[in-house]
């Protein structure tokens, strides 16, 4: 991210600041106190040291004491209201952030999305994180210099010479450990990357135990893991090597420093120029000065990270669906009503009509495109009762037509939660609230007992619809994840809905049901609703009313399963299994 | 649900003990210099002590510089001697570690296979991953500065003794007002702290399920309610996360009142001695920075007793896969010797109190190709796990034979199954180390995976995985096939290997699948039919009961089950 800022992310930073201008104000002060005070504690010991000590004056004695406790009590309060004042926006700033990730990602729910989940997680993650730093280091960096001002002063106080050479010796050595530091930090987290690939291989080896176990290959696995392992221990050495070395050095330099003071204020005493006290006063600002100094580098680093988060989220946030932003809805909803599809050729799926449709994966893909606008390039277009889908809103588009996706996606939560999916956006034709009507199968499953029948789920999911789906529903079994897909489908009752291969994974009697079920389900006694299912499955286009044979992007030959099978041996080839 | 257990205190500290036994170089080593380090820490504060005494009695330039060497001699040695020690600590705990994580997965890899399938998956993986991690993160960042700070504050306590012990015993004021902080500290925030956790890992789990399932989200326009709670999820964090800001600096009073107390007394204590005459104000002020010195370690102890507490807790964990009884053991595969035979006989099985299987005899003879076949839930995969030796039977046994009448290598081709990541070539090696780059060209060439393969930018070496090239659920499949020819064993079992996908990579599978099958003998589980009318045998279960065997045509002709089955397939 060197150099290379973009208006969005300066934005973001400027914002954080804005936002919290009052909390970062008053952190900025207290934490400016806070460093203030420290600076004064090594002080006050060589005032007590010298007043008291050396004197041998109780009265003195006591109200040294008493200095130093009222000063701790200064420095405990400033620093608590200043972190949590600083920090505390922070948090505020962080959560808003992800707010508005968590919104924008949402926004963008057309699979053509570039970024990987983990990149848009860990963007809302640490990244958010980091972009909400802004008052955090700018009150620190207030802070530092306010620390070095006043240990400066201090010097000067005692004597100006010692002030401006402590002073010189101190800048001198933070720069050039600071110039330092970038390059020991980058070749650190190189190697600590190393390291993190050694751990990714022992979780990626046990998930796949099975295989091992089965292949008598868990020795061999063991091999390899020990090889990582051993490689990212050394890695991990040798980012330890350079973060002592990193530490030597910082020591070096705060020693330098600590000599360069003692060797003037030693001088300065031993001619009596300046007190016993004031040479413990010198030696310990001498030695705090290494803390804001290295506190300057720390919050300089921090601003460096934050602005390259601040970067990436900005550009997440400024990202627009490609085809589905405000505006270019050019067309007012249709009505529900016949669905046609166009390349070369055209079929219609009239209002009520059960419509299976048999197509290579590459037209299948382009078909369910074309129903899904934005989603890649198709050849495809659909109009649904005379309107261009791709014309339409993305809301209006997909409130009239239901395109349930083959991969199934289930959800943290209860299976409840899971199969009223759609209840949220005020399904046409059935009100899916839960506890309206008393259909269920057993407790918790209110008005989805129809819908789990149709989908040959009712077996399975019984009373355990409130229990919480463990791991994603991950532990289920194909077949059982396809058919609670379906049952959640079939619940959102809508007017079109389109089914892509919603049988492969179950058996050939439980497909038969499940047939059954969606024909009973959407089709019984006329009702107005549409089904359109792209299969190659004999036993649910069995079921249809009409099938359609697309082949290279050309409707082939529409007709009822059977005449089909008769009469077309392209589609008998497709079909007979 | 059984769980896995955890290491007790004994356990751990036997645990690593013995782990230092066994390599102690290092670890000596690093405590030595890390203690010759905290000693040469020391020198400056004594020698600025007795610069203000000689200054007091009044001095001369020739003995302040050379003061000022030997300062600058101890500066230097304590700075060097420190990185030093930071390096040799680490280097012992990360060779400490790597042997603790090498003999976790070690345990992990040869857990007994019921142990694992009844504990479940995500706690051995939870242990393997995080807890690993976390160990690591403190060795790496927290284990040299916790020694050294440790070390420089035994060293200070025993240097203030030496300057008088009246000094040191005032330093000691502070012992318990840290004591009292940390019975202040330990209860409420490792509880604070593991709510945090907690919250941020299901923050984590919303905005990664909701990335994940974007396309169904959009399709039932549920857009508001995975808004609604990632919105919740967050502010979850966020408050947790201010309530434990407001607890921790609320509570560091206690580490800045413990330094008063103890610079306090150190000063009160000093007046009284130099009053007394039996210390010089020098030896005070050397106390006095002393304990000035010790603000920054000691914090750092205290504050990170949690963080030292939580890597001790998961070591526990870790440790604990080594305490579980019986260890899977792996007896190497014979030279293969020709196709096996199966003898299943009286064989139960019962998961959580659920009978699965009930008394199921079978026999397959060598180079046998048997189809097992029968609606989901009929305990097909179940019959699967136990005949490839993944499950222990309740009841029963199962004898599978090669013709030397040893136990030959079984391979169980799983639903789903997991593809390694790394280099392709290196997954399917996992099958046959020593296989030639012509074998796998083979293999691949045998399950119709050559084509695909090829078009991969380092072909069988492009690595797969996160972030690498993904394969699709057939690569996958093709993969697992693959990976099972090379192995070359005596029984194939493939469960629904070739079941998700649509009919024409079916084919290919299915096509793939026969001919990983060839020569060998072989348990099909199969959902599509085709593969059954194709086999030798047919055997047809129902509610965990073999209900019909017999050839294809034979099971037609006699139109049960089977041919039940066969209707609603060829409608």
């Amino acid at each position: 991210m060197s150099g290379k800022t973009s208006a969005g992310g300066r934005r973001l930073v400027t914002d954080a600041r804005r936002e919290n201008r009052g909390r970062l104000v008053a952190s900025a002060a207290l934490f400016s106190g806070h460093q203030t005070c420290e600076a004064l504690v090594p002080v006050a010991i060589g005032v007590a040291i010298d007043s008291a000590v050396v004197t041998g004056r109780h009265d003195l004695l006591a109200a040294g004491l008493a200095g130093l406790a009222g000063l701790f009590t200064a420095l405990i309060l400033c620093w608590r209201w200043a972190a949590r004042l600083g920090l505390g926006a922070v948090l505020d700033r962080a959560h808003r952030l992800r707010r508005r990730l968590g919104r924008s990602m949402l926004d963008l729910s057309d699979p053509a999305r570039t970024r990987p989940d983990g990149e848009l997680h860990s963007i809302a993650s640490s990244d958010a994180d980091r972009a909400a730093r802004p008052v955090e280091y700018t009150s620190g960096l207030i802070a530092a210099s306010a620390a070095i001002v006043v240990s400066c002063a201090i010097l000067f106080g005692i004597d100006v010479r010692l002030g401006a050479l402590v002073l010189t010796v101190a800048v001198a050595t933070t720069v050039a450990l600071n110039l330092l530091s970038p390059t020991m930090t980058r070749r650190s987290h190189d190697q600590q990357h190393t390291a993190a690939q050694a751990s990714a291989l022992a979780a990626d080896l046990v998930a796949g135990l099975r295989v091992l176990h089965g292949l008598s290959a868990r020795d061999h696995a063991m091999t390899r893991y020990r090889a990582a392992s051993t490689t990212a221990a050394h890695a991990a050495i040798r980012a330890g090597n350079t973060l002592a070395l990193q530490r030597a050095a910082t020591l070096l330099a705060g020693g330098l420093v600590l000599l360069v003071a003692l060797l003037a204020a030693g001088a300065l005493a031993v001619d009596g120029q300046i007190t016993v006290g004031a040479l413990v006063a010198a030696v310990g600002v001498a030695q705090f000065l290494s803390e804001p100094l290295a506190m300057l580098g720390t919050h300089l680093q921090f601003r460096a990270g934050t602005r390259a988060s601040a970067e990436r989220v900005a550009a997440v946030l400024a990202e627009k669906s490609t085809t589905d932003g405000p505006g270019t809805s050019t067309a007012a909803p249709p009505r529900p009503g016949p669905l046609t599809l166009t390349a070369a050729g055209t079929f219609t799926a009239a209002l009520g009509e059960f419509v299976g449709v048999v197509a290579d994966p590459a037209d299948a893909t382009a078909i369910l495109a074309a129903l899904t606008p934005g989603t890649g390039p198709t050849p495809f277009s659909a109009e649904l009762s005379g309107v261009r889908l791709d014309k339409l809103d993305r809301d209006d588009r997909r409130r009239l037509v239901h395109v349930e996706p083959h991969r199934v996606d289930l959800f943290t939560g209860t299976l409840h939660d899971n199969l009223t999916l759609g209840a949220g956006a005020g399904t046409d034709g059935l009100d899916a609230g839960p506890g309206l009507d008393g259909l269920g199968a057993g407790p918790g499953l209110d008005g989805l007992g129809d819908a789990l029948r149709a989908a040959d789920a009712d077996e399975f999911v019984t009373a355990t619809a409130d229990t919480p789906l463990r791991d994603r529903g991950t532990n289920l079994s194909g077949g059982q994840r396809q058919r609670l897909a379906l049952a959640r489908a079939l619940h959102t009752a809508p007017d079109l809905l389109v089914l892509d291969r919603p049988t492969t994974a179950v058996d050939s009697v439980t497909e038969q049901r499940i047939a059954d079920g969606i024909r009973r389900h959407r089709h019984a006694n006329g009702a107005p609703t549409t089904t359109v299912v792209l299969t190659s499955s004999p036993t649910l286009l069995d079921r249809t009313d009409r099938v359609v044979l697309v082949v290279a992007g050309q409707v082939a030959a529409t007709g009822r399963h059977h005449d089909l099978l008769r009469t077309n041996p392209d589609y008998r080839e497709r079909v007979l299994r | 649900m059984t769980r896995l257990p955890i290491a007790d205190a004994k356990t751990v500290r036997t645990g690593l003990l013995h782990q230092i036994r066994r390599r102690p170089g290092p670890t000596l080593t690093a405590l030595a210099v890390t203690a010759a380090a905290a000693l040469a820490g020391l020198a400056p504060a004594r020698i600025i002590g007795i610069l203000v005494d000689r200054v007091l009695a009044g001095t001369t330039y020739d003995e302040l510089v050379r003061l000022l060497i030997w300062t600058a001699v101890a500066l230097a040695a304590g700075a060097l001697l420190t990185g030093l020690a930071a390096a040799l600590t680490v280097r012992a705990g990360q060779l400490l570690l790597a042997a603790v994580r090498e003999d976790a997965l070690d345990a992990a890899l040869h857990l007994p296979t019921d142990t694992i399938e009844e504990a479940g998956r995500g706690d051995l993986l939870s242990r393997i991953s995080d807890d690993v991690g976390i160990v690591a993160e403190t060795v790496t960042n927290l284990l040299a500065v916790w020694v050294s700070s440790a070390v420089v504050i035994l060293l200070t306590v025993a240097g203030l003794a030496t300057l008088d012990p009246w000094l040191a015993l005032a330093g000691c004021a502070t012992v318990p007002v840290y004591v009292f902080a940390l019975r202040r500290y330990l209860p409420r925030a490792v509880p604070l702290y593991a709510e945090q956790r907690v919250a941020f890992a299901d923050r984590a789990e919303t905005i990664l399920s909701t990335l994940s399932g974007l396309a169904t989200i959009g399709t039932y326009r549920a857009e508001p309610r995975f808004v609604a709670s990632i919105d919740a999820s967050s502010e979850r964090a966020r408050d947790i996360s201010r309530r434990a800001l407001w607890f921790v600096t609320g509570w560091v009073k206690w580490l800045n009142i413990a330094e008063l107390v103890g610079l306090s007394a150190i000063i009160a204590t000093g007046f009284l001695l130099v009053d007394a005459g039996t210390t010089t104000a020098g030896a005070v002020t050397t106390a006095a920075l002393y304990f000035h010195r010790l603000f920054g370690p000691l914090g750092v102890v205290v504050m990170s007793v949690d963080d030292v507490q939580s890597a001790i807790a998961s070591l526990a964990r870790i440790l604990g896969l080594g305490t579980v009884p019986g260890r899977a053991r792996q007896t190497p595969a014979p030279p293969p010797a020709g196709p096996a035979t199966v003898e299943i006989s009286g064989l139960h099985h019962t998961y959580d109190a659920n009978p699965v299987l009930h008394g199921i005899d079978l026999r397959i003879a060598a180079g046998e190709r048997v189809a097992l076949v029968g609606a989901s839930g009929a305990g097909k995969t179940t019959l699967a796990g136990i005949v490839a030796g993944t499950l222990t039977p309740t009841a029963g046994t199962v004898d599978v034979r090669d013709p030397a009448g040893q136990r030959p290598r079984v391979i169980l081709v799983a639903q789903e199954p997991h593809v390694f990541a790394g280099p392709l070539s290196t997954d399917l090696r996992l099958a046959r180390p020593e296989a030639t780059d012509q074998e796998i060209t083979d293999a691949l060439a045998l399950v119709g995976a050559d084509g695909w393969v090829r078009q991969l930018p380092d072909g069988v070496d492009t690595p797969i995985g996160p972030g690498h090239t993904q394969l699709d659920d057939e690569q996958r499949a093709q993969v697992a096939l693959a990976r099972a020819h090379l192995a070359a064993p005596s029984l194939v079992i493939l469960d629904e290997a070739t079941a998700e996908s649509g009919s024409h990579h079916a084919d290919v599978l299915e096509r793939a699948a026969e001919r990983v099958c060839a020569g060998r003998t072989a348990l099909v589980i199969a959902h599509r039919l085709g593969q059954a009318a194709r086999a030798d045998r047919v055997v047809v279960m129902e509610h965990g009961r073999v209900v019909e065997e017999g050839t294809h045509d034979d099971l037609l002709a006699r139109g049960g089950p089977y041919a039940h089955l066969w209707a609603a397939w060829k409608p």
